[in-house]
């Protein structure tokens, strides 16, 4: 993909850090974070709570304004960059270029306020509109949600409505300004899966009926899935993943994403007794390793993951994959997970790792330490020997030795065919 | 809108019904003490006693006596007091009660305004020296005693300060009916309302900062963010709004006692013939009808109050109209 792309994304966000001071130390929320969103496009924040997923959003919005929170990097949107923007330029372009909906329509509206007053409100406070101008348009925008009866459910108050319709609403009064970016915080959360999926519909139908972007943070793969163009997993404030979401789902890079994948019930096949789960909990964020932030409930953890965060990926050009651990090839798809396992536990063995290296499409696996012992992998593997190996066929490059011919640290296989796995031995 | 208003009404008879009630067994039923003795006072003649014996219908059933007495009170009015030379109660407590009204709807202004002033502008400094030191002079406007304050401030006034420029414009002690002269009204109640707004300054700004402050953190407040209000319009029409919800509730109650005779302490200290002070010479002479009238005078304001507040709050808080 060419570098210099025809049109600027719409919000390009460099090297976010979160992080604040709580005595004396400096916790951090989020780390060197940097997504891009194009026009018209969805993009899905995944992750799991506390990941930062919504710490990112309030800070782009800048309503970020606690004591002691430090908010640094670059968001270019249209031209500027909304962190260094003063509290009057942001209030501008809050609610007017840039909406957000919560997770919450039961308590994201006030109380002793109707849903048209509301709306209302916003669109007067960032263009000049008689009340009854705005009460229109409110009116209209409420009946384009699918709200049945706008002009009687303008004069409800929020506790009247249920919850799809509060969402609906609030919605609307997002979109009341004609945002070009749209944040949505969970939307999809507090409501049954029969409204979830109607509000979905709706966005998705946004980008067309108002040309919008949106920033979509959820933590549910399955909404992800269906309306997300593009997909950023976040794992405990750093970035795990991005792509395009097609891809990601069909290739995950990041054994986080795998896993996280994999604990989705399949919908065809035989049914799994037990699904599979990640071990562990998230780290705290003063507790996170300096290495990979997954590596400690990582079943791929590999010498290179653990002394320094994973690297930062270049960034060439929108859409591209950049995966921030593993290979561009050879995939620890969640489909091989457990074979994986079971085809190098069977006997001394390599630790299945898969490592990227390089530009080329070898793999390298980090040895056990029966094997680092010389006691041999996979019937001792041999150079140009071919190895049986999740995702193909693998040739033997070489291995990583150390002190002694017999022992080594690794070995490195290059894919020669992409066959079925083979059966567990 | 009209229903629950009817029947908060309903409710209200039913409550002051029952005050009613327990005020006159208190004073008139209870066993082991001849009501007629009271009544007519210390060291009354035989002929008194009976007559008073007959007119209070003391020789009769119980429920008879709750009867004339709250005929005495509510329809002919004429319940007179003995120990004050058959003055008659009712009309007294209407001459007292627009003194009462006059102080505390004087000082009802003044709290109002102020507390909300220093409520707002503590919650929208939150943290700074401002909201420091205004929570700070809260604290010691609750901590004074109002009687201490008004002496004190009586003293200053009146006696030590009097002559200069300052406060030579303070008339003496006393009250100046507001038909009379409203600058002299003015001028007798303006040091009594602030003394007694002083506490009432302190527990609402202290109260409204917090729940400001509560509110401030709340989902609807970060919406109004997102929508690129001004900080202003955030505090006032989304958290000032909500926060008043509690303030007019706690507010009637307050408002309410105070009428009812609650600000006893001021009016003793400056002089002003309201029904507290009438409270509390009745009190001291013991002189029973007028006791009886003056608390169910008090307790017919409070359960109004009440009444008002939930009505008020039916305008308030949208969520309570549809409960109903």
């Amino acid at each position: 993909m060419p570098t210099n792309t025809p049109s600027p994304p719409l919000l390009d966000v460099h090297d976010l850090c979160v992080s604040f001071t709580s005595r004396g130390q400096v916790i951090p929320i989020v780390e060197n974070l940097s997504f891009s969103i194009g026009e018209q496009e969805i993009l899905g924040l995944v992750g799991e709570s506390g990941s930062g997923k919504s710490v990112t959003a309030m800070a782009l919005m800048g309503l970020i304004d606690a004591p002691g929170v430090h908010v640094s990097g670059f968001a270019r949107f249209k031209g500027q960059d909304l962190l260094g923007l003063s509290g009057k330029q942001m209030r501008a372009l809050r609610g007017r270029e840039i909406a957000m909906i919560f997770q919450d329509p039961m308590t994201a509206f006030t109380p002793v306020y109707t849903i048209g007053w509301q709306i209302d409100e916003q669109l007067r406070a960032h263009q000049s509109l008689s009340r009854r101008q705005a009460r229109t348009r409110t009116v209209e925008l409420l009946g384009e949600m699918g709200v049945p009866d706008p002009a009687n459910t303008a004069n409800r108050y929020p506790h009247q409505l249920s919850g799809g319709l509060r969402q609906r609403a609030m919605i609307a009064m997002a979109l009341s300004c004609n945002p070009s970016l749209l944040i949505a915080d969970e939307p999809t959360t507090a409501l049954d899966v029969t409204v979830q999926a109607q509000i979905l519909d709706l966005m998705r139908r946004l980008r067309t009926t108002y040309g919008s972007s949106v920033l979509l943070i959820t933590h549910d793969m399955g909404v992800v899935a269906e309306t997300c163009d593009s997909t950023l997993v976040l794992y405990s404030g750093r970035a795990a993943e991005t792509g395009t979401t097609q891809d990601l789902f069909a290739h995950p890079q990041h054994p986080y994403t795998a896993a996280l994948l994999a604990s989705i019930p399949p919908m065809n096949g035989p049914r799994p007794t037990r699904l599979p789960a990640i071990p562990g909990a998230p780290p705290q964020p003063l507790e996170r390793p300096t290495g990979c932030a997954f590596a400690p409930r990582c079943t791929y953890t590999h010498a290179s993951c653990l002394p320094a965060p994973p690297p930062r990926f270049a960034r060439l050009a929108r859409r591209i994959r950049l995966p921030a651990c593993c290979p561009r090839k050879g995939i620890p798809s969640p489909s091989a997970f457990a074979p994986a396992q079971h085809l190098f536990c069977e006997k001394p063995h390599a630790v299945p790792f898969p490592h990227r290296a390089g530009g080329s499409s070898s793999l390298i696996f980090r040895c056990n330490a029966a094997f680092a012992g010389g006691k041999g992998c996979l019937q001792d593997l041999q150079p140009q020997t071919r190895a049986n190996t999740p995702g193909g066929r693998w040739r033997l490059l070489y291995r990583y030795a150390r002190r002694g011919a017999g022992s080594c640290r690794g070995i490195r296989l290059r894919q020669v065919h992409t066959g079925a796995l083979p059966a567990a031995a | 809108m009209i229903m629950p208003l009817l029947r908060r009404l309903g409710q209200t008879v039913f409550v002051l019904f029952g005050i009613s009630a327990l005020v006159f067994a208190v004073f008139f039923a209870t066993p082991g003490a001849d009501p007629t003795a009271r009544i007519a006072g210390r060291n009354a003649a035989p002929q008194t006693m009976e007559k008073v014996r007959k007119e209070y219908g003391f020789d009769r059933p119980l429920p008879v006596q709750y009867a004339i007495m709250m005929k005495k009170l509510f329809i002919t009015r004429d319940l007179a007091s003995y120990a004050n030379r058959g003055e008659l109660v009712v009309p007294e407590i209407m001459r007292a009660a627009p003194v009462t009204l006059s102080l505390v709807s004087g000082a009802a202004v003044i709290w109002v305004v102020l507390s909300i002033g220093m409520g707002v502008v503590a919650a929208a400094c939150k943290g700074s020296w401002i909201d420091r030191t205004l929570m700070m002079a809260g604290l010691v406007g609750i901590s004074i005693p109002v009687f201490w304050l008004g002496q004190v401030v009586n003293l200053i006034t009146q006696n030590r300060y009097h002559d200069t420029w300052l406060f030579s414009w303070v008339p003496g002690l006393g009250y100046v009916p507001f038909t009379q002269s409203p600058c002299g009204w003015f001028l007798a109640l303006v040091i009594p309302w602030c003394v007694l707004a002083v506490m009432f300054v302190g527990i609402y700004s202290r109260i409204l900062r917090a729940d400001l402050v509560a509110i401030m953190g709340e989902d609807f407040i970060r919406t109004a963010r997102a929508k690129g209000l001004s900080p202003t319009r955030i505090l006032l029409r989304h958290g000032l709004r909500t926060a008043l919800i509690t303030f007019v509730s706690l507010f009637g109650m307050d408002f309410a006692q105070l009428v009812g005779g609650g600000a006893l302490l001021t009016e003793v200290v400056f002089g002003l013939p309201g029904v507290g002070r009438l409270t509390y010479q009745a009190l001291n002479s013991l002189d029973l009808p007028l006791i009886m009238a003056t608390v169910m005078y008090s307790a017919v304001f409070v359960v109004l109050a009440n009444a008002l507040v939930d009505a008020a709050y039916l305008f308030l808080d949208p969520r309570v109209r549809d409960a109903h």
